[in-house]
Formats: structure tokens, sequence, C-alpha cells
């Protein structure tokens, strides 16, 4: 009797608990040319349909055996084989930025006419993380 | 920085001066003077430190004593060559490798190298290592320009950067 009350108590808190998920946002990537500003959730387009959409922020470190070093970093953003956009900097401050965007984040940037980064933003919130068993559902449609 | 090391310069050119007045003055004094130095204190003179010698009275005569400005020169001038900085291994490895300069040719050539990795719409890891390699012997702004030219030549030929 006490087990059959445990096993059903459980049932209704995973009922529960996949009906109400929390509030999620799917920012599926933009390109924006007009206003030089790409954008999008790294989770959208992780798992969008479409093979090719992506975006991302990197930082590169080149250094030297004397101890001099440089670093450059970038942001990419691509919507299918012929739509994307590549930034690249070597401001500190941009780099900076960059280093410390998380997993599941958002993620906008702009860029200035000689492709060079202006801004880098990102915004690591619930909303963004992904609805593991919405997506497992999914991949077995 | 710069003052310091021009002021040092001058230093150095005073305490010049002053040490070939001292020999010009030393010659003078050796015609005047017949002077008895014996052989070991060539070898090992004994000069009276700065400070003592400033407290010495002139002689009776007037004459400057060249014990006195030899021991002001040398104290002088051990001062100024403590204040001369010179840079270090490091440093001046780093003034280099950020003060070389490539032409407009390299820049081109590196554009049309890039142009060939992105072709296959992506650049991998050992094609940006080549690249990197090529800006590594570029000054800052050289540098930027090629990063400038690979974002371009990304979005034009809808190419990804890998890793």
């Amino acid at each position: 009797m006490y087990m059959k009350s445990l096993f059903a108590t459980l049932a209704l808190a995973l009922a529960i608990s996949s009906a109400h998920a929390g509030f999620s946002s799917d920012v599926p990537v933009t390109i924006d040319n007009e206003n030089n500003l790409a954008y999008g959730n790294m989770v959208s387009a992780r798992f969008s349909d479409n093979s090719e959409e992506l975006i991302g922020c990197g930082v590169r470190n080149y250094a030297f055996s004397d101890g001099y070093e440089y670093s450059w970093g970038f942001c990419q953003a691509r919507i299918d084989a012929e739509t994307s956009k590549i930034c690249s900097t070597t401001n500190p401050a941009l780099l900076d930025k960059m280093s410390n965007i998380n997993d599941f984040s958002y993620i906008s940037f702009g860029w200035d006419e000689n492709d060079e980064c202006t801004n880098v933003g990102f915004s690591t919130q619930s909303q963004y993380i992904p609805e593991f068993k919405d997506k497992k559902e999914k991949q077995n449609k | 920085m710069k003052m310091q090391s021009l002021f040092n310069g001058l230093q150095l050119l005073l305490l010049a001066f002053i040490s070939y007045k001292l020999i010009t003055l030393e010659s003078q004094l050796s015609k005047s003077q017949e002077l008895q130095i014996t052989p070991n204190k060539v070898a090992t003179p004994q000069y009276p430190s700065a400070n003592e010698a400033r407290v010495l009275q002139p002689t009776p005569n007037n004459q400057i004593e060249a014990d006195i400005i030899r021991a002001i020169v040398a104290e002088e001038l051990d001062l100024a060559l403590s204040k001369v900085q010179i840079p270090s291994q490091e440093s001046l490895n780093s003034s280099i490798s950020n003060h070389y300069s490539v032409d407009d040719n390299v820049i081109a050539e590196i554009n049309n190298q890039m142009i060939g990795y992105m072709s296959d719409g992506i650049i991998s890891e050992s094609e940006l290592k080549n690249i990197e390699r090529s800006m590594a012997t570029m000054n800052q702004a050289e540098r930027q320009k090629v990063i400038q030219i690979l974002a371009k030549n990304a979005t034009n030929y809808s190419a990804i950067i890998t890793h």
C-alpha cells in the first residue's frame, strides 16, 4: 500500500514537471545586413531542422617561443549554405567578452564596413536551455 | 623614459668631458712637478672617497688635487652607469616581434591562400594555423588587416571557421 502511494506520487510529480517545463525562448539565427547585426540562440541553431544553421564566437591565441603573443577573435553566424557572416577583432575588450560566452547562450554581434566586430553580446538564461524531452520526442518522430 | 635616457646621455658626456680635462690637468701637473710615484702605487691607487675628498682643505698653493677629482669622477661615473637601463632580452624580443613589417604583396598572397582554403566552405584548424603563422611576423595594424580580410572572405564565400 505504502509502495503504491509512493509510485503514484512520483508519477504525478513527473507528469506535473513535464507539463511545466518553464519558459523557453526559441531564437533562430538572424543576419541583418542592413543594421550589421547577427543574433540567435545557440540551442535554437544547434537543434534547428536546417543542418547549416550555427552561431558562435571564438578566440585564438598565437604564442611565440620568446614569450611574445597575440590574440584575435571572431564571431560567426550562418543560416544556410549561402547566408553567413563572420566578423573579426583584436580589441581586448571584445576578446574578453568572446572568451566568456557560456553554453546555452543567446549571442548577438555587430560589425563595421571592414567586417571588424563592433560589439558582442550574450545572455545566459534558463529560457535558452534546450527542452531535452521535446528534442527526444522530435528525434523519435 | 626618453627624458631619462637623454639625461643619462648628457651626464655621460659631461663625465667624459671632465675626464678629458682631468687628463689634461694631470699632464700639466706632471710637467710642473716632478712626482715620485712608486710602481706599487701605480698598480693600486688609493683614492679617498668623494665625501672624504670634498672635505679636504685646498692645498696652500690652491692647486687642485688630482686625487679628489679622480674620486669624484669615479663616483659620478658609477652613479651614471647604474642609472643606464639595459633592456631585458624578453622586452627586446617583444619589441622586435612587434615591429616587423610586411609589404602589400605578402598580404595579397595570404588573401589568395585564404580563398583557396575557403573553397570547400570551411576554414579548418590547420588552415587557420597557417594564416596565424603568416601573421606572426606582422605588426598589429597588418595583422588586423589580415583578419579583416579573413572575415570578409569568409562571408563572401559563405565559409565558416570550424574550431
